[in-house]
């Protein structure tokens, strides 16, 4: 057994460092740029580089020097021009333009590869207050907020849609074909919605996924996705059991996305473990998962639809933000925060400035 | 120097009351044991009922200007950066905006709509820094004024209001907690003062179970058994220490001033429209039990809120947590005001600390008393100040830092009582009510 999860060890490649706290982080889809949004309102930018490294080797006549070519990812100039947190964010499909959303509501459109990347447009509020999510299409941007509002975008930033309702919405996906969205609010109510014909077709709700905890609206819900072209909704995030210092039991759940059924549901850990805050499809079948809990707890863990149990876990990175997977299908990534980031007490630097925490970044290989 | 005692102050004479003989009710359901007496049923003292707008004692309270206090407890820790204090666009800041008050150049969280209308109404002390960053310790020590050490245990803010100023005009035990969960009489709360001046707490907003006198027992039988109560209780009281048994008739007594009032627990008789108002949900309901029972006479009413202990998700919890707290403040102040009780009543919002600016990795902000914020409100308070403030990170004071110490002599103040001149008198040994290194806050009294 312990052979066997070995074989399925990923290989930390490196650990990118940022000095604040990151959030949403993807590849971008030609794979040679890693993009995140962080807490500071930045996007951060690192670009894949070939390192060409000499190291010396012992020869009969004495020693020589050999050079070995490697992959690193080198970091760019961090894009300003947020405020508050960069959240979300999602790649033009046919141009290199990624779409980032904040916390104050702001949606940007931007170049992410150079020195000094283009602004193409910005929405200075294209929600009133926290754009939670946004997905992307070959056609159209869709995103949502804690207005209640889920807003359809043309690529250049043209109000295509609108649907409004009372509830804060939290996560989003664009069905395959295109022709509908699909949205869940903080209650775990997932409504699917015609946005050309201006009409929710129906709506179901997520069972567990929410949880009224004293007076605090406890959301389970982070991520909808698509699988099985469109045949599967999986919805991501976790059963709640409590507020406060929130907790709850990590959960997936693949729905028939055509009744709203559940067809499997897959809870991995114990209540302090939270949320799945990210996952990854790999086109093997199974689902790369990372998880942040209290205090301090993270799971990175592999598990295939339909089973009981997954297949690979670990816990050496601590509260996972984000997981993406490379274009590559053998790298991925993880967003987490450094070790050590709760506590009580005062914590200073030698200069007695008060220490916040940042974002490792860590790039990982699946085994061969 | 003025001293108290515990003589008559909260004496409702109901051990003096002549009521009619009558044999001994048998309604076992309804029977009292004496174990009921010294444990929980000391929280039927509470129930009463808001039969029309104002009751005569509760006119008599209004005509006075009788002074009372809400106490609104926040319990686990508000984060100040999500309410009074935002940092927005700075590194610790959060992710939500501030927004503007009608007070000119201050700004709260985004998360207060409402009470950013009623700024100008509202005493906000941003430069609080207090010692203890735990909640087992850190609740007793914040709501008993962290006095210097002297070997005893002081009471509770809601305690020591009871001890100084008594009950109203209106008879209603002074010292009340509207809170979810398990109700009672909490002697605790009193420290050295004695149960008698501890809470009746109303668990879940409702009176103890089989406070009410249910409609098979008649009047007389009510009054029979209360009369054969007490007269067993006198012989009960006889060999045993006078506080404890006064605690037991005080809750009694109490019951029978309540019992006048029992609709204030009948929320399914308030209007609609209020209970929108104060939001639907735990505190709203609990905030509008709590301005009732002020109505109603009450000197302290202590209204709680748990769950505010955000390690984890801070930012999430705080979209409910902040705005339901925004609603149901904004909502009992708007009533005080236009009753004109806010003139007579101390309005005091607060936790027993702030939160970390630190956000950690669960997206949540630990424990942090080094820097935070109090509002207040009402009787004898400034209104439409900011007191004090925090750095442009908001991770320490900058400049002056008051404690609770300062705190508990600025409500003292308030509420006309000279917390440097008057002290407790607890069997001899005189003590301080507040702080004896630390004064009323600067700005605060009006």
């Amino acid at each position: 057994m312990a052979d066997a999860k070995k074989q399925l060890e990923p290989k930390q490649l490196q650990e990118l460092k940022a000095e604040r706290q990151l959030l949403c982080t993807r590849f971008s889809p030609d794979g040679t740029h890693l993009i995140a949004g962080g807490m500071d309102g930045n996007v951060h930018r690192w670009y894949e580089a070939e390192v060409v490294m000499e190291k010396k080797e012992k020869t009969k006549d004495g020693e020589k020097t050999v050079t070995e070519k490697k992959i690193e990812w080198q970091p760019l100039s961090a894009m300003n021009g947020h405020h508050a947190w960069v959240g979300t964010l999602g790649f033009h499909p046919k141009a290199k333009q990624i779409f980032t959303g904040d916390s104050w509501g702001q949606l940007r459109c931007t170049d992410y590869e150079g020195e000094n990347p283009k602004e193409h447009w910005n929405i200075k509020n294209a929600h009133d207050g926290w754009l939670r999510q946004l997905a992307v299409n070959r056609n159209h941007l869709v995103t949502v907020g804690c207005d209640g509002a889920v807003r359809v975008w043309s690529h250049s930033g043209k109000r295509v849609a609108e649907w409004k309702g009372a509830e804060e919405v939290f996560a989003v996906a664009i069905q395959p074909d295109g022709k509908r969205v699909v949205f869940g609010d903080v209650k775990g109510v997932v409504r699917v919605w015609d946005f050309a014909a201006k009409k929710i077709e129906r709506e179901f709700t997520l069972e567990g996924f929410y949880k009224l905890a004293r007076i605090q609206d406890v959301c389970g819900l982070t991520r909808l996705v698509f699988l099985d072209g469109g045949k599967t909704l999986l919805a991501v995030g976790c059963a709640p059991t409590d507020g406060g210092t929130m907790q709850g039991i990590p959960t997936l759940d693949w729905l028939n996305y055509a009744t709203g059924k559940s067809k499997h549901r897959y809870q991995f850990g114990v209540e302090n473990d939270a949320f799945i805050t990210d996952v990854a499809e790999h086109p093997d079948g199974y689902l790369l998962c990372g998880t942040s809990g209290v205090t301090g707890r993270g799971t990175t863990f592999f598990v295939r639809p339909g089973e009981k149990e997954s297949f690979y876990s670990n816990t050496k990175i601590a509260n996972i933000h984000a997981l993406a997977l490379h274009p590559d299908n053998r790298r991925f990534l993880l967003t987490s925060t450094n070790r050590g980031s709760n506590g009580n007490g005062r914590r200073l630097d030698k200069e007695g400035n008060y220490i916040g925490n940042y974002s490792p970044v860590h790039v990982m290989e699946l085994p061969a | 120097m003025e001293k108290f005692s515990l003589c008559g102050d909260l004496c409702l004479c109901a051990l003096c009351v002549k009521k009619m003989n009558h044999p001994l009710c048998n309604a076992t359901e309804h029977a009292l044991s004496r174990r009921q007496w010294l444990g929980g049923m000391g929280g039927a003292a509470a129930a009463g009922a808001l039969g029309g707008l104002i009751s005569p004692a509760s006119g008599e309270v209004l005509k006075k200007k009788e002074k009372q206090v809400l106490f609104i407890w926040l319990d686990g820790g508000m984060s100040q950066l999500e309410s009074w204090d935002p940092k927005p666009n700075t590194q610790f800041g959060g992710p939500f905006r501030s927004i503007p008050t009608n007070l000119p150049g201050v700004h709260v969280s985004e998360l207060m709509p409402r009470m950013a209308k009623k700024m100008d109404k509202i005493c906000l002390v941003r430069g609080i820094c207090t010692k203890d960053n735990s909640h087992s310790r850190g609740v007793g020590r914040i709501q008993r004024g962290d006095p210097k050490n002297r070997g005893v245990i002081y009471p509770y803010i809601g305690s020591a209001i009871a001890k100084l100023m008594g009950p109203t005009a209106s008879g209603l035990p002074p010292y009340v907690w509207v809170k979810p969960g398990s109700g009672g009489f909490k002697p605790t709360d009193a420290g050295f003062l004695g149960p008698k001046y501890g809470a009746l707490a109303f668990g879940d907003g409702q009176p103890p179970p089989n406070f009410i006198r249910p409609k098979s027992l008649s009047v007389e039988q009510d009054a029979a058994r209360n009369e054969l109560r007490r007269a067993l209780n006198l012989n009960y009281a006889k060999p045993r220490r006078k506080a404890n048994t006064e605690a037991n008739s005080f809750v009694f007594d109490s019951a029978d001033a309540l019992l006048a009032r029992s609709d204030i627990f009948d929320t399914t008789k308030y209007p609609r429209k209020e209970k929108e108002r104060y939001g639907e949900h735990l505190l709203g309901e609990h905030m509008l039990i709590g301005r009732k029972l002020l109505e109603a006479g009450c000197r302290f009413v202590k209204v709680n809120s748990y769950g505010w202990d955000t390690h984890g998700d801070n930012f999430n919890g705080s979209t409910s947590l902040v705005g339901r707290f925004d609603q149901a403040l904004a909502a009992v102040l708007e009533d005080l005001e236009a009753t004109g009780r806010l003139d007579h009543t101390l309005v005091i919002a607060m936790s027993e600390f702030g939160r970390t600016p630190r956000i950690n990795g669960h997206a949540g902000r630990d424990h942090w008393p080094e820097a935070w914020s109090i509002a207040m409100t009402g009787c004898g308070l400034n209104r439409g100040v900011v007191l004090g403030e925090t750095n442009a990170k908001g991770t320490f004071v900058k400049g002056d830092a008051w404690d609770i110490g300062h705190l508990f002599h600025t409500w003292f103040h308030a509420l006309g009582i000279n917390s440097h001149d008057i002290e407790f008198d607890n069997g001899g040994q005189p003590l301080p009510i507040a702080h004896d290194d630390m004064g009323v806050i600067p700005g605060a009294i009006a």
